[in-house]
């Protein structure tokens, strides 16, 4: 799987670079001296002055005449066509919502218009006392006899169904004909974590979650998992590898029928609503009062109970980034932003301003960045500022 | 099928309104043109295969310029490595991997574009004056080689900067382009 994402801070350079290219050409349309200022230490002065010189050359002109004739955009469109024709039946090996939207982190454009007055260096907050560290993958995982086994990248655990190797938790690939015995994972504050259940089944867990399951299914019977609470991406053995056998995802508050596809659920504890957003294949979901069929790109919104479920288009690129390590934002309120970013680092977060609370931010951040790093470019949009003391983030 | 056809569409736009720049963005590399055209398919065809979201037009950029270097300099990479152990060679290799040229090239061939686009939008006589002023022709040169009066030159420039100005006063050009999601 391929995630392509642009660093912000590089994204920032980008900015800086056509902005200054727009004033040059500004200035040598009107014949001015090279006195564009490009608010930015990224091109020399010598270079300056060469590019000056060559865009005050005639023969620089006509040479880039004579390339751009010899360019035919509209022949080199066919080849171009023809060669993703040839790759088409590749592409569907592709995890087809793995690719990241590239995006800005800012108040839409406004910030980038303003960003060369706006642009401030901030103090580092590195200098300032910070315990913050990345999360990492961790879980507890609580066995049928109600042992607790911690797991994170140092464990190495082989248990009687299942083993813990790199990062991945494999359950052994066997029916079961007796009775059901459940596992549980917990996933902390500041964890993520991989299991493979023995259909085959797999399921990302994102910080703060909980998932119980049997360490063997039954045959003949619906193979069933509780996501208690938290964030899950479930990628579902098939049912027809199964016999038929069902898949179902129970919660408090609704329970999801699957036949083989991939998808993401939410219902964290102290969300208002539970989200589902269906990636692949198709699923049900059934509340107390209503029964939704789910179809790829949808997000079903469960608000509780007395309610009915909500259908919603997405892009399900943003209910899943968090699966492949990074943050995905679009018009996201910095509070709802901050809740997030807590949960994975395991930090407080405390607003002095609650206007801000409803600020509106989209861009990319890696999940794997230090918090340091996160916070910077996030104040490099000139709108907020970060404090951090110990554990807690404050936001001014 | 309705929607894959949308998604070739809005890649074609992407296509169309950079793969000029980036060949001669890449020829700077690579010095030859179909070298450098061969590069920036390849850089496409990746896009298109991997299906990356570009939200806005300049991160299609960053994005794109970044790629095309990459992709460049592996070429080079592969043709270089036999006669590496000359010195001007790992010099030369050195600065076309600096972040230096990076930049360098992208507002060589961003800004020839923005003034290209600035003068395209003129009426012609107008274009013409400034295409000759921007080739350092003095304001008596144009008179003579276009046949008209010094202080029509003049004129006309001035027309033209007042035409220009909204152009490039606004800095950035907003353009939504989104790849995969229309894809289910």
């Amino acid at each position: 799987m391929i995630v392509l994402t642009v660093e912000l801070s590089s994204m920032l350079d980008f900015k800086e670079i056509i902005a200054y290219c727009k004033s040059l050409s500004n200035f040598i349309l009107k014949g001015k001296e090279n006195t564009a200022n490009p608010h930015t230490d990224l091109i020399t002065k010598e270079d300056q002055d060469k590019l000056f010189r060559d865009f005050n050359d005639r023969n620089y002109w006509a040479e880039r005449e004579k390339i751009l004739g010899d360019i035919d955009v509209v022949e080199d469109w066919k080849a171009l066509k023809s060669k993703i024709y040839f790759s088409k039946s590749k592409k569907q090996n592709f995890l087809k919502y793995a690719a990241a939207a590239i995006l800005l982190i800012g108040f839409g454009l406004g910030v980038f218009y303003n960003l060369p007055d706006t642009f401030k260096t901030t103090e580092d907050p590195s200098a300032l006392g910070n315990n913050i560290v990345s999360g990492s993958d961790k879980a507890i995982l609580g066995l049928e006899n109600g042992e607790e086994i911690e797991l994170s990248k140092e464990t190495v655990y082989k248990g009687k169904n299942s083993s813990f190797v790199s990062n991945h938790l494999l359950y052994t690939k066997d029916k079961n004909t007796g009775e059901l015995v459940y596992n549980y994972l917990t996933i902390p504050r500041g964890g993520k974590f991989f299991v493979e259940l023995s259909d085959g089944t797999q399921v990302w867990l994102n910080s703060e979650s909980k998932l119980k399951y049997p360490v063997q299914f039954i045959a003949g019977q619906p193979r069933t998992v509780e996501l208690v609470y938290g964030e899950a991406y479930f990628n579902v053995s098939h049912s027809t590898q199964h016999d038929g056998d069902s898949f179902i995802v129970k919660q408090k508050e609704q329970e999801l029928e699957v036949l083989g596809t991939e998808f993401n659920i939410s219902a964290y504890k102290n969300d208002k609503a539970l989200y589902t957003t269906l990636v692949e294949g198709s699923v049900a979901i059934h509340n107390k009062h209503s029964s939704k069929v789910l179809k790829p790109g949808e997000q079903a919104v469960n608000m509780g109970s007395d309610n009915d479920l909500v259908i919603t288009k997405v892009d399900v690129n943003y209910a899943i980034a968090w699966k492949d390590g990074i943050f995905l934002f679009r018009d996201e309120p910095l509070q709802a932003m901050m809740h997030q970013l807590s949960r994975w680092y395991d930090a407080e977060v405390d607003f002095e301003n609650d206007v801000k609370k409803n600020y509106l931010f989209s861009g990319t951040l890696k999940r794997e960045d230090d918090i340091q790093t996160l916070l910077q470019n996030l104040e490099k949009t000139g709108e907020v500022t970060f404090e951090i003391k110990d554990k807690k983030i404050m936001i001014k | 099928m309705n929607d894959s056809n949308l998604d070739i569409n809005e890649f074609k736009l992407l296509y169309k309104a950079l793969y000029p720049s980036l060949c001669l963005f890449a020829k700077s590399y690579l010095s030859d043109l179909q070298a450098s055209k061969d590069a920036v398919q390849e850089v496409f065809v990746k896009v298109w295969e991997k299906e990356i979201h570009f939200i806005e037009m300049n991160a299609a950029k960053s994005y794109l310029y970044t790629a095309v270097k990459n992709k460049c300099l592996d070429v080079l990479k592969s043709k270089y490595v036999r006669v590496m152990d000359s010195q001007s060679t790992i010099e030369e290799f050195e600065w076309l991997e600096s972040d230096r040229f990076f930049y360098k090239e992208i507002i060589h061939v961003e800004t020839s574009t923005l003034i290209e686009k600035a003068t395209n939008s003129l009426p012609y006589r107008c274009a013409q004056i400034i295409k000759l002023s921007l080739k350092n022709y003095s304001n008596q040169e144009i008179a003579d080689s276009l046949s008209l009066s010094i202080n029509t030159v003049k004129a006309q420039k001035k027309i033209a900067y007042k035409k220009m100005r909204p152009l490039l006063k606004e800095h950035y050009h907003f353009l939504l382009l989104v790849m995969a999601s229309s894809n289910f």
